[in-house]
């Protein structure tokens, strides 16, 4: 079930209802079944795999917790293999086999390998990671083991969040179940908001802009110069728009019910480098690679090429959970280096802007530093958005000739009322942005009386409705 | 709880009642769209049609099976001398009732020359989940047409649970067009693209809207069992399945031979809508037959059969029964398991061509 489809719509105000209405006892129950439901909307199947993990790491968190010395560890391994391993056999499996065969097919001979006929299930990247944050928390003591079967496979089955995050640790919000949660007007009415944010959000800029990406991408090989440029800035719009707008509703819907989930985007194209840049875009995930993966390898405590080696593998494997292909590790390898280049080259680039007579607090190295991460970032989207690293390469040398015609010939179909809506709303969306760093907008909004914010409300939702794109665009992280 | 279910109700009903002041008064002014605005294929048969409203005496609606094989030539040349008739074929693919239903009320309203129309028997639209919210599925409601459907599925031999989908998918998809779904997405779309894009290759005047599925078009090499040839590729694999559609079309008019009783069970709404119809389109001038075709979905039978006896006399023609129509049913003459190839298209206008002579000149 998509969150920007009329099933969801009534599926919610049920959930919902019904929910308050039920005595807390039976909360869970309902959110258990909700969520299932949700779940099977897709490959009613695959719920079933989800199960097998959810067993497992149930009983791997109490052993871990009852057990003494080297056994915690051994529970531990299970439970991480039993995750990691159905992953790789859904996720990895026939990505490893593709490249098997390219390696026998270089010496000469068949691949002797099978390949699996299956899909992967949806968000299962999304579920493996939160059941894993459950049993790393237990092992290190930082979460004690939940006894109540039920609330643990609400804990990673919490419809919300199931297929595309925020990525939750059992800290924030496991206890969250067993509290209860009164009916509260404003947080509900906020929750509302994001809710009705995220869907504008996903369905009037990131739909509006997949049109254009998706004529340029799906045909590198046809576009030129500025129609490649275009393309991949309207993709960087696309994809935060499409990822953020299934957080705010994913966010606002649990807000709803009374729960708190982690932000997950925060303005990530007001970045000033790149490392400020993970601050702020995925951040359940980029926490989750620092807290399991970049620390345990020593993080920055150890000598500088060993810390360098530990950024840049951990976003390539970053790059490796997005997807199985090339296209993605290089997208991550990409980021790794930026990394580590901006570390090497730190003093030399303070240097410059001194000599340039920019200081620290100057607006215009501000603005320079914001546009440089977004090129930056823009760029490694090609690798993220092409098809094959063939495709990327074609559409970056592509994007070096200059051929104006190609502009209006085949990337917009001589419909540019599309192009000056999409422009228009990247820039409503810029400035949204910029005004609710301070929170100015809304605190301006809550101050005014009630006729107005309620005609602004429905101006939201009838942009949504007339000028959202529909008929059933998936969620692109969906498919991690 | 109450407060905000309350301010949600009123919310809500504001909502509404903007969207119908822009549906029915501020949109109209704009005239961003036209009534063909769903359809590329029917718009650019609209821009043919309208560029010459005289020129054409007949029309045949009806989906693909219309589209791809009713030629509009052997329509002309056979009824009457060969001088009486023009014909244009209105076909688009997956217009069934009651959309097409909308697609006769304008082109009667925008061809003054029609004196006869043809409309391709169908039983009431289903949508599938998938294709929800998409124009092609909203944007041809009226309030009419809409009491219409719902009415017409409770009265017809669905399934409770058909009934139930269809009357969800219906009642969505009217309320999708009074919201102004995606409107002006789609209307920009439709403004800059093929609103006047009459370079009409596939349907222009030299083939009065007649695109049968040739050869080359069959013959090429495709993975994508959407596309002609994907679907020929496929049919050529297991051709049996024209003979099961052969044998299934026989098994259910052999039944309703043996029992003529069995003819009295029909949908009465539908029917009592067919011959409104028919009446209506008399008072304008236009003689409305209705056409059943060949290699129907096998589910129609039981729904379309009794409905075309209950029609008005000498307005429903019958090519679907495979004991009378046999090489209509032939692996030799189709493209894929409901459709005719360019041969199996030229024979089935023939016969349409003859009982339409039949009928409009009482031989």
């Amino acid at each position: 079930m998509l969150f920007n489809s009329f099933e969801f719509l009534i599926y919610f105000i049920v959930v919902t209802t019904l929910y308050f209405t039920l005595p807390h006892k039976y909360r869970w129950a309902l959110l258990l079944v909700a969520s299932c439901v949700f779940y099977m909307f897709f490959i009613p199947a695959y719920i079933l795999i989800l199960f097998v993990t959810i067993i497992i790491d149930y009983f791997a968190g109490i052993l871990i917790e009852n057990a003494q010395g080297k056994r915690r560890k051994q529970y531990l391994y299970i439970s991480l293999v039993a995750n990691i391993g159905v992953l790789a056999i859904f996720k990895y499996y026939n990505f490893l086999n593709d490249n098997i065969t390219a390696m026998f097919s270089w010496v000469g001979n068949e691949n002797p390998i099978p390949y699996l006929d299956i899909i992967l299930p949806i968000g299962l990247s999304f579920h493996t990671f939160q059941a894993m944050s459950y049993t790393i928390e237990v092992y290190r003591g930082h979460q004690p083991a939940e006894r109540h079967f039920g609330i643990y496979s609400l804990y990673v089955m919490f419809y919300p969040q199931l297929v595309a995050g925020p990525i939750e640790r059992p800290q924030n919000l496991l206890h969250q179940f067993h509290t209860k949660h009164y009916f509260e007007y404003n947080r509900v009415t906020a929750g509302l908001k994001l809710m009705a944010w995220g869907l504008f959000k996903k369905a009037v800029i990131a739909d509006r802009l997949a049109l254009m990406v998706d004529t340029v991408y799906n045909d590198p090989g046809s576009h030129y110069g500025i129609s490649v440029i275009i393309a991949t800035i309207f993709f960087a719009f696309q994809i935060y728009c499409d990822f953020s707008g299934y957080s705010d509703m994913a966010i606002g819907a649990a807000q709803v019910m009374g729960f708190h989930l982690m932000t997950n985007f925060n303005r990530p194209y007001f970045a000033k480098s790149i490392s400020e840049f993970w601050k702020r875009w995925h951040i359940s995930l980029s926490t989750w690679f620092k807290d399991y993966l970049y620390v345990p390898l020593g993080g920055n405590r150890v000598v500088k090429w060993r810390w360098y080696f530990n950024l840049f593998i951990t976003f390539m494997i970053s790059g490796l959970w997005h997807g199985a292909n090339w296209t993605f590790i290089v997208w991550g390898a990409l980021h790794g280096f930026y990394l580590v280049f901006a570390l090497i080259t730190a003093d030399s680039r303070n240097n410059l802007n001194k000599s340039l007579g920019l200081t620290k607090n100057s607006a215009l190295l501000k603005w320079m530093q914001s546009i440089s991460v977004f090129v930056l970032v823009s760029f490694a989207w090609i690798f993220f958005r092409a098809a094959t690293i063939q495709d990327a390469f074609t559409l970056i040398q592509n994007a070096f000739i200059i051929n104006s015609s190609q502009l209006s010939a085949t990337m917009f179909s001589g419909n540019y009322y599309e192009f000056f809506l999409g422009v228009f709303f990247i820039v409503l969306l810029l400035i949204i942005e910029w005004t609710k760093r301070g929170r100015k907008m809304r605190e301006y909004v809550d101050k005014q009386p009630a006729w107005i914010r309620y005609s602004l409300y429905l101006l939201i939702v009838l942009v949504i409705i007339n000028f959202g794109v529909f008929g059933g665009n998936n969620f692109i992280y969906f498919q991690f | 709880m109450k407060k905000l279910t309350t301010r949600i109700v009123f919310l809500s009903a504001l909502l509404f009642a903007v969207s119908l002041l822009l549906h029915f008064v501020v949109y109209p002014k704009f005239n961003l769209t036209e009534w063909s605005w769903g359809a590329p294929i029917l718009h650019q048969k609209k821009i043919v049609l309208n560029e010459s409203p005289d020129k054409y005496n007949l029309v045949v609606i009806g989906s693909s099976r219309v589209h791809r094989q009713v030629d509009p030539a052997i329509l002309n040349s056979h009824i009457g001398t060969g001088n009486e008739i023009q014909a244009f074929n209105a076909g688009v693919n997956w217009l069934f009732a009651p959309e097409s239903f909308y697609v006769f009320d304008h082109l009667k309203k925008e061809n003054s020359g029609l004196k006869y129309a043809v409309i391709e028997l169908s039983k009431i639209r289903t949508v599938d989940y998938s294709n929800l919210h998409t124009t092609r599925i909203i944007y041809w409601y009226s309030f009419r047409y809409f009491m219409f459907t719902i009415k017409a599925v409770w009265n017809s031999n669905f399934s409770l649970i058909e009934k139930i989908n269809t009357t969800v998918v219906h009642v969505i998809s009217y309320v999708d067009n009074l919201l102004n779904l995606g409107y002006f997405t789609e209307a920009f779309s439709f403004d800059s693209t093929i609103r006047y894009d009459n370079s009409l290759p596939d349907v222009g005047p030299a083939k009065n809207g007649f695109n049968p599925y040739i050869d080359s078009e069959t013959n090429s090499v495709t993975n994508d069992r959407d596309e002609p040839a994907g679907r020929y590729q496929k049919f050529l694999a297991d051709t049996s399945v024209v003979t099961k559609r052969k044998q299934f079309s026989k098994q259910k008019f052999d039944r309703f031979e043996s029992d003529p009783k069995l003819l009295n069970k029909y949908n009465e709404v539908y029917a009592k809508h067919l011959n409104n119809m028919i009446d209506n389109a008399a008072r304008n001038g236009i003689t409305l037959f209705f056409l059943l075709s060949p290699r129907i979905d096998l589910k129609q039978y039981d729904e379309l059969i009794p409905l075309c006896h209950h029609i008005k006399p000498g307005h429903c023609i019958e090519i679907s029964d495979s004991d009378k129509f046999p090489e209509l049913y032939l692996a030799s003459n189709s493209s894929d398991e409901t459709h005719l190839n360019t041969k199996g298209a030229e024979i089935y206008s023939s016969i349409l061509a003859r009982k339409l002579d039949e009928l409009i000149f009482q031989r």
